[in-house]
């Protein structure tokens, strides 16, 4: 007897990543190393389980900034590019190795068969378009995708301006019905952000349910009867699943989750850093930056122990460590249901576990197949299935309680300071004078007809959302690649302001524009008029 | 590469856009063919990726007459035969940089199956990184929420207000940022619950401020005391509400019947299975402790908090 439910949420984000003007560009790589280690691969557990007649349900965000750069040409051809190098460099690994170590060389082997396979697999059997794969198992039934805000913009923070909300929401649902031909039921609020009244703009755009972090839920303004293990609907009729803190905890925490296993792999050890200049110099940055190249023989080995002390890795006793966790995540997730059914005395409960989709292969190697033999073994049972939240919705609620959530993120202690503190404050004055003079512009030039204006008043609009990217506030904050989101935003900022600058002056460099379009090609459906205000 | 056979492929409305652009005489007219036509014409001069490169190249390792000759009958560039050295190659880098906006232009169809090749730009990767501007001479004080404790205010003035300011602090008056505690009420500058003075000097542009409520609203103003000790407000911010962090206390809760679309209310019983709030919600040491190269505790108590420098970085 099934006594609830489970829906295993993957939010798949990169910010809008693109250079067309270089022949290579190391931030690049973060979509390179996604698509390998974790997109990729979650293909082919899709593809695994389907074959194998497992019901699998998974609801994933494709951010629209991905979409657009999966779907990006010469996105596409830079990375079969890379890929071939990336083989070639196995090849030299397997050669190498063979003289080091056997465990290594097992590994080299496995690498180079693993990378061959995934570049035919993304070149020959998907003819590059990964959101083509994706949209067939959606269209299969197995995967719910939903959006995202445009490009991903840190909400909370703009709240004081409907308009840029509301451009980030519709440019979010735009994107997603071009690349998936249909209307997006759901939403991923980027950093899983919300405040008080957006839920407002999702209704606006039809989305029927998005996700909060677990105290947004929890401390919304009533007391929720089932907690986050059953959905809520705001005032404007949307509905809001919480995030079950356990989950999480089991997958996340350095203590006690699973990643941090002894025999996984260790993520810090690479061939792009541990070989010699010479070897090496064809497979990194052209610059001589060294990097990571996704060679990696090492495990996590043992807590406290040095990068250089960690011992070779093995990729059957990793297998083994994935087979019992997910066996021991399933049975936690069984007995987590039959005790909420119990509470809520018959009430069935949905587990809503979402992730960082490229915590998933990138980050834990092991995690695509971690994944994969959760369901098989969910799939033992009867206890406990998969669901997507639509489904959910369409079957198992009769009534829902009526709340509002908690202004709640899911960052470092639950709330803004991520995005917005002493290393990335300085932002906000330069987005927010954007957002005041996009709204200018737009009233002025709302009946405007001039097809070379409207490109300009686009373009802006474009620049806009591209500086909004969170990424940019919480790479500051992290303090890696700090250069790089900082002159992303300075960057944007400027390319505004020169256009804005054009109309004001009515001086149009058509040459510049161009190259402004094609350098941030993004939202080709985007429309300025989103940004008037009556 | 025949150009031809790419415009025969393309669609009606991106050949009239592209005869647009080239501004080809009565584009808007044109059938398809015609559009091929009048395009191709144009396109005849246009020279290749692979030449443009190897002129580029060329025009790099200091070339002899004889070659700049070659390179500008190539291009289609018209010369008398006594033409100077260094006027020919005026003219050629002049063309060059046209081929190179042309060259963005035609990348543009990359993105298209079967695009085209790319000549990428060799160049270091060091474009210039453009300074943002420090003020915006705009008379504007934001609040934002950063945490149930924390607020953020930035602020940017006019010449107008930045002069004032300057004549006040000349004086020997003091500047300050009022807070006010606003939580459910329509401010009218004297019913505040409480409010607090943190005195900002000359050229500070931002500041966190702790406060003592979750879920409550907060304004801020910016002034200064005058002679006779009243505070003079300049500038207003917006209402910023700090986020709850507890469970509510509201002793109803509605529901609604999806098929009927009707709303009832009950008698709230709370929260079944009360969850283990920990890890929720913080304490300004841990907020201190994320940032802190960033954030100084500069006053008693730890009440307020302030940025050092505050420009860009």
């Amino acid at each position: 007897m099934t006594k609830g439910y489970i829906s295993l949420v993957l939010h798949a984000h990169l910010p809008y990543v693109r250079h067309p003007q270089y022949e290579e560009f190391m931030e690049e790589r973060w979509l390179f190393e996604a698509i390998t280690e974790t997109y990729i691969p979650l293909i082919r557990v899709f593809e695994n389980l389907e074959q194998d007649n497992i019901p699998f349900k998974i609801t994933m965000s494709l951010t629209p900034p991905l979409l657009e750069m999966l779907d990006s040409r010469d996105l596409q051809e830079k990375y079969i590019r890379h890929m071939k190098k990336l083989i070639e460099l196995s090849e030299k690994e397997v050669e190498v190795t063979a003289e080091e170590d056997r465990t290594k060389n097992k590994m080299a082997e496995y690498y180079l068969e693993d990378f061959k396979d995934a570049l035919n697999l993304f070149e020959k059997k998907y003819n590059s378009s990964l959101v083509s794969a994706f949209k067939h198992f959606q269209d299969k039934g197995n995967l719910e995708i939903i959006t995202c805000n445009a490009t991903h913009g840190f909400l909370p923070l703009m709240e004081r301006y409907p308009n840029a909300v509301r451009a980030q929401v519709k440019n979010g649902v735009k994107t997603y019905e071009r690349h998936l031909s249909r209307a997006p039921k759901g939403i991923w609020l980027a950093e899983c952000a919300y405040s008080a009244g957006l839920d407002k703009y999702l209704a606006e755009e039809n989305i029927r349910y998005f996700f909060v972090d677990s105290h947004g839920v929890w401390f919304g303004d009533t007391q929720p009867k089932f907690g986050v293990y059953r959905p809520i609907i705001t005032e404007n009729g949307v509905f809001v699943f919480g995030r079950d803190p356990e989950s999480s905890e089991q997958v996340w925490s350095a203590e006690i989750g699973y990643p941090g296993d002894f025999r996984y792999r260790e993520f810090y050890r690479d061939v792009g850093f541990d070989r010699e200049d010479e070897y090496i110099k064809p497979y990194i940055d052209s610059s001589g930056v060294r990097l990571n190249t996704g060679i990696k023989y090492h495990a996590v080995t043992g807590r406290n122990i040095a990068l250089g002390d960690k011992d070779y890795y093995d990729i059957d006793k990793a297998k083994q460590a994935a087979l019992e966790h997910a066996a021991d995540f399933a049975n936690k997730k069984i007995e987590q249901v039959e005790n909420l059914y119990k509470a809520f005395d018959g009430t069935v409960p949905i587990i809503v576990a979402p992730f960082d989709a490229e915590l998933f292969g990138h980050w834990w190697y092991e995690g695509p197949f971690f994944i994969e033999n959760f369901f098989r073994k969910l799939n033992e049972k009867e206890v406990l299935k998969p669901i997507t939240p639509p489904e959910f919705i369409e079957n198992y609620i009769d009534s829902v309680q009526i709340s509002t959530p908690a202004d709640s993120t899911w960052g470092a202690n639950g709330y803004n300071e991520v995005w917005l503190n002493g290393s990335n404050d300085w932002i906000y004055r330069h987005l927010d004078e954007m957002i005041e003079r996009m709204t200018e512009i737009s009233n002025t030039y709302k009946n405007e007809k001039n097809q070379l204006k409207i490109r300009v008043l686009n373009q802006a609009a474009r620049e806009l959302l591209l500086a909004q990217s969170s990424d940019w506030a919480f790479i500051m904050t992290t303090g890696t690649t700090v250069e790089y989101a900082s002159n992303r935003t300075k960057v944007h900022v400027d390319r505004f302001m020169k256009l804005i600058d054009w109309l004001k002056t009515s001086a149009i460099d058509e040459k510049e524009l161009e190259k402004i379009e094609w350098l941030d090609a993004i939202f080709p459906e985007i429309d300025f008029r989103d940004y008037i205000m009556e | 590469m025949s150009r031809n056979v790419d415009l025969k492929e393309m669609k009606v409305v991106d050949l009239r856009k592209l005869a647009q652009k080239r501004k080809v005489h009565g584009y808007y007219k044109m059938r398809k063919e015609e559009l091929v036509e009048a395009l191709s014409d144009e396109s005849e001069s246009v020279i290749e990726y692979e030449d443009i490169s190897e002129i580029i190249n060329t025009m790099n390792s200091n070339p002899k007459i004889h070659q700049l000759r070659k390179i500008a009958k190539k291009m289609g560039i018209s010369f008398q035969r006594k033409i100077k050295k260094n006027e020919l190659i005026l003219r050629i880098n002049r063309e060059i940089s046209k081929k190179k906006t042309w060259e963005v232009v035609d990348l543009k169809n990359y993105s298209s199956p079967g695009g085209e090749k790319v000549n990428f730009n060799k160049e270091n990767k060091t474009e210039n990184i453009p300074e943002l501007k420090k003020t915006y001479l705009k008379d504007k004080i934001v609040a934002l929420a950063v945490n149930p404790e924390f607020l953020y205010f930035y602020w940017d003035f006019s010449n107008q207000t930045k002069k004032l300011m300057e004549e006040v602090i000349s004086k020997n008056l003091k500047t300050y940022l009022r807070v006010y505690d606003v939580t459910y009420i329509i401010f009218n500058r004297n019913n505040a619950h409480t409010s607090w003075d943190y005195e900002i000097g000359k050229g500070l542009k931002d500041y966190y401020v702790h406060v003592p409520f979750a879920n409550a609203s907060y304004i801020a103003e910016i002034g200064y005391i005058n002679e006779n000790g009243l505070f003079i407000p300049l500038l207003r911010s917006n209402s910023a509400h700090t986020p709850q962090n507890s469970f509510s206390e509201r002793s109803e809760e509605k529901w609604l019947e999806l098929e009927s679309g009707f709303k009832l209310s009950c008698t709230s019983k709370g929260i079944l299975s009360k969850p283990k709030v920990d890890n929720i919600g913080i304490s300004s040491a841990e907020f201190g402790k994320m940032n802190e190269k960033d954030i100084k505790i500069i006053s008693g108590g730890g009440s307020f908090m302030r940025k050092e420098g505050g420009e860009n970085k």
